[in-house]
């Protein structure tokens, strides 16, 4: 180590040497990851295995939307 | 999620990382505790940006979380981090860069140039060498702020910028003697001499 490589040292140690992040980066780190880990708990909840919709949105069982869809055969046969 | 300031205590990062992958954020809070101020640092002295530094260290944080399933549990989480906020400091140097020049062509054309007299003291040394090496090409100066501010051996360096460590040794070389000959131009004019050698 040379007086260059002495200079270098100083000059960037009294500079940077004693830099800290303020306080509020953690906070913003802390409201991101939280909205973050909600949207992903949320995203991986639709490919559990056992995932199934809510029944609020489609109040009728997989036969019965079938029979929805070709209730104009029904009609014909009974017609 | 934990909201409240990070504690003290220091887990192997491994254990922190795999934990961190089943959604524990106090694992993230003993990771930032523990890794904050070299990574500030370095973006810091890279970029010369407070804001910027401070953007960057929280992307750092972010990406470590959702990068969690991909990072190595058998060695230190330091260098990942590193290399992310070199990354992130660099593209955004460039980003400034484009919009500088934009600048400076834009003023130029109803501004005469300005002729900038430094009043240069002994005690200035230190800002003349930082000018100095903020010329330098982007890689020499961040192997230069890993060197001599975190103070990292030649094969950190080469671990975390992930070349070889002769390419790290080149950098450092090549940075060294630019910045000689750069504050070797101004000295005399000063009338002090300072042995570089």
């Amino acid at each position: 180590m040379d007086a260059l490589d002495v200079l270098i040292a100083q000059a960037m140690q009294a500079r940077w040497g004693n830099a800290r992040p303020s306080s509020r980066v953690w906070r913003r780190i802390a409201r991101r990851t939280a909205s973050l880990t909600f949207s992903l708990r949320n995203d991986v909840s639709t490919h559990r295995p056992d995932w199934r919709p809510d029944p609020f949105l489609v109040p009728f069982s997989s036969a019965g939307i079938l029979l929805l869809w070709r209730y104009d055969f029904l009609l014909m046969r009974v017609a | 999620m934990e909201t409240q300031s990070p504690d003290r205590s220091s887990a192997p990062d491994g254990v922190l990382i795999a934990r961190l992958r089943r959604g524990d954020m106090a694992a993230l809070a003993e990771l930032y505790e523990k890794y904050q101020t070299p990574i500030f640092r370095t973006a810091l002295a890279i970029t010369r940006d407070q804001g910027a530094a401070e953007d960057i260290l929280q992307e750092c944080f972010i990406r470590l979380l959702t990068h969690a399933d991909r990072i190595r549990t058998d060695a230190p989480v330091g260098p990942w981090l590193y290399r992310v906020a070199i990354n992130l400091s660099c593209d955004w140097i460039h980003y400034r860069q484009r919009w500088s020049n934009l600048l400076s062509k834009l003023v130029g054309r109803w501004m005469p140039p300005l002729r900038v007299e430094w009043t240069v003291e002994e005690r200035e040394i230190q800002e003349r060498v930082r000018e100095a090496i903020r010329s330098l090409p982007l890689p020499q100066q961040v192997v230069i702020v890993l060197y001599y501010l975190e103070g990292l051996s030649l094969k950190e360096i080469a671990e975390i910028l992930e070349v070889p460590e002769g390419t790290v040794k080149s950098r450092l070389h090549y940075g060294r003697e630019a910045l000689r000959e750069r504050l070797a131009e101004w000295q005399p004019r000063r009338g002090v001499v300072y042995e570089l050698t």
